[in-house]
């Protein structure tokens, strides 16, 4: 620790530490409250027992898509595991992506199709104030600190994105202090790979390069084949795209190494790449077929319950699209597929567009959203889905999300006639990150910048 | 073999012996000497829930702070407190004894770390106070090691920028 400020920073903590005594009997006091929690679990977990039952006959009703006047929103208790404090099970379910991806036995699902489990809130008397399960909020509880974006008035963040973006003016991936050239016209999207990058073009039809770092560009799959979906996983290691235009007898489902050498492929269908969950990819249509979650040497598992799918967090958690309400908004909720698929939280007004690597946040967006640019969006907690910022609507609209390591979410925003990267954090504090490019969003031009993942 | 009374009797021990130590990391977490009790208080009853199911004994320290920190962190979600206040004046300490450091610097410090984002905080106290490796601070919090390096990064680029920004003003105050 040769750093001034770190070995202040070291002694002041050590400091104001040094004299703190507790008299209490924490121990007794800790025993009794376990008890009483172990007490608690053991009624609750009775009376759950009798409440499944008669809720699974209309619930899968519902999912069947029966009983147009069923169709209600859907909007379910918040139970967390990582609100338990526990450090056992669910947490494992989430660990660091490095480590999991060479022992991936400790979060596979079930064997054979699964199904989305609904889940049953536990009692929680930790914290200063005692939680009652009957109040548990449902569906956008609490308040949220409300932000507007205005480029005028955004501070110029101080810190490079932690995820690459296309910058067009300079005609090259910007990635942390690395700038890689790229001779490739119409760049749609930059995904980050281990030895350089997945970038899709987008001119008569969408297709998938792999650039070097030192700029070099070759074609991924056949070369020539359209590819309009395409994800990579956690630890960069791995590519996955279907191939095949839309409505073609012979799209196909293609698993590479982060090199783009192909490991192996199958029918997709009119299916489409979600993202990964660890090793595995998701894929999903808009037809209504149900999604499936496929690893190379296995067979496609699908997630029964689910007529689409939004988005993954690259490790256990997966949106699933669940149906219509009667108003014809999409309905979805957030599974987690290490622990047999059950469901964390979800509805009908609100849709994923983006979760943070690890699952900690989300950012939602109304579910009508037409996917061709935003005028709002929510940063929430991605195991509860409580809001923590809302960004209300204003003159900026937003087209794409992409979050940082550190929690903070990257967005791809037009306001006022320009177009920039805008960090906001969890605490509603947000900044600018790239310096704002004249941008005609009614032209309908290349945007001077594209954000990666 | 192992029963609710051996159990009981073992975790005990353990808290006598850890209690104190484990007060001070709540307290830097929390900023609150009642918050950090209540803190360690419940995350204990969840170690104890959990106590004959940790078969390594030797990494209890290990697992309760794991318990802590998500422990602090669901109370945080929970009661919405996403800007740590900065406190003017030192929280009571019973033991409160003379300091060789300035009691200036030391409560422009801690007003300095109070401010911070609690997963920032959380990471300042895991690498700084707890002397935990950036792997050690990733398992206890639960993300990446990249991760960790962000926010320790950030967390020291704001203490820097705002403990310059303290010294222009004490010199032009002076």
């Amino acid at each position: 620790m040769n750093d001034p400020v770190e070995r202040r920073l070291a002694d002041s903590l050590h400091r104001h530490v040094e004299h703190l005594r507790s008299g209490r009997d924490l121990a007794t006091a800790a025993i009794d409250r376990a008890r009483r929690i172990r007490s608690r679990r053991r009624a609750v977990a009775a009376v759950a027992g009798i409440a499944l039952l008669a809720s699974a006959v209309p619930f899968s009703l519902n999912l069947a898509g029966d009983g147009g006047n069923d169709r209600t929103k859907m909007d379910y208790a918040l139970s967390s595991p990582s609100d338990s404090g526990e450090p056992s099970e669910p947490e494992a379910t989430r660990p660091d992506t490095t480590e999991e991806l060479r022992a991936p036995e400790a979060t596979e699902p079930t064997e054979g199709p699964s199904e989305i489990v609904p889940s049953t809130p536990e009692p929680d008397e930790s914290g200063p104030e005692s939680t009652d399960p009957e109040s548990e909020p449902t569906g956008r509880p609490g308040e949220a600190t409300s932000v507007t974006i205005d480029f005028g008035s955004l501070p110029e963040g101080q810190a490079d994105p932690e995820v690459p973006y296309f910058d067009r003016d300079a005609g090259a991936i910007i990635d942390g202090g690395a700038r890689t050239p790229v001779e490739l016209n119409g760049i749609a999207e930059v995904a980050r790979v281990a030895e350089g990058y997945a970038v899709q073009t987008i001119e008569e039809r969408q297709r998938l390069y792999f650039v070097e770092q030192t700029g070099a560009v070759r074609p991924l799959g056949s070369g020539t084949a359209t590819v309009e979906t395409y994800a990579v996983n956690p630890a960069r290691d791995r590519i996955a795209w279907v191939e095949g235009a839309s409505g073609s007898a012979e799209r196909r489902l293609v698993m590479a190494q982060g090199s783009g050498e192909v490991i192996a492929d199958l029918p997709a269908g009119t299916m489409g790449v979600v993202g990964f969950l660890f090793d595995r990819v998701a894929v999903a249509g808009d037809d209504g077929t149900t999604p499936f979650i496929w690893e190379p040497g296995s067979e496609p598992e699908p997630v029964e319950g689910g007529i689409g799918a939004l988005a993954t967090d690259g490790g256990g958690y997966l949106s699933v699209v669940t149906g219509d309400d009667e108003e014809f908004r999409t309905c979805s909720t957030l599974l987690d597929t290490g622990t047999g698929n059950r469901e964390l939280w979800g509805g009908c007004e609100r849709a994923i567009r983006a979760l943070e690597p690890g699952g900690d946040y989300a950012v939602t967006v109304d579910s009508r959203s037409d996917g061709m640019g935003d005028r709002e969006f929510e940063i929430v907690d991605g195991p509860t889905g409580e809001r923590f910022v809302d960004v209300e609507p204003a003159e900026a609209t937003y087209f794409d999300y992409s979050f940082e390591p550190s929690g903070a979410v990257l967005i791809d925003a037009a306001d006022d006639g320009q177009r920039a990267i805008v960090r906001c954090w969890p605490d509603g504090e947000c900044e600018l990150v790239t310096p704002p490019r004249t941008y005609d969003i009614d032209a309908a031009g290349d945007p001077p910048y594209v954000l990666g993942k | 073999m192992a029963g609710p009374m051996i159990d009981a009797e073992e975790f005990s021990d353990y808290v006598s012996a850890r209690q104190q130590a484990l007060i001070r990391t709540a307290f830097l977490l929390t900023g609150d000497h009642h918050a950090a009790e209540d803190l360690v208080q419940a995350s204990l009853a969840r170690v104890y829930l959990a106590w004959s199911r940790v078969r390594d004994k030797g990494s209890i320290d290990a697992y309760v702070r794991r318990t802590m920190i998500n422990e602090h962190t669901s109370w945080w979600r929970r009661t919405w407190r996403r800007c740590e206040q900065t406190t003017d004046t030192l929280p009571e300490l019973p033991h409160q004894r003379g300091s060789e450091v300035d009691p200036i610097e030391r409560d422009e410090l801690w007003a300095q770390i109070s401010a911070l984002p609690p997963r920032q905080r959380a990471t300042i106290v895991l690498r700084y106070y707890e002397d935990l490796t950036e792997a050690e601070t990733a398992r206890a919090l639960g993300c990446s090691v990249g991760n960790v390096k962000s926010q320790t990064s950030r967390a020291l680029a704001a203490l820097r920028t705002r403990l310059r920004a303290s010294v222009v003003e004490d010199g032009s105050a002076r």
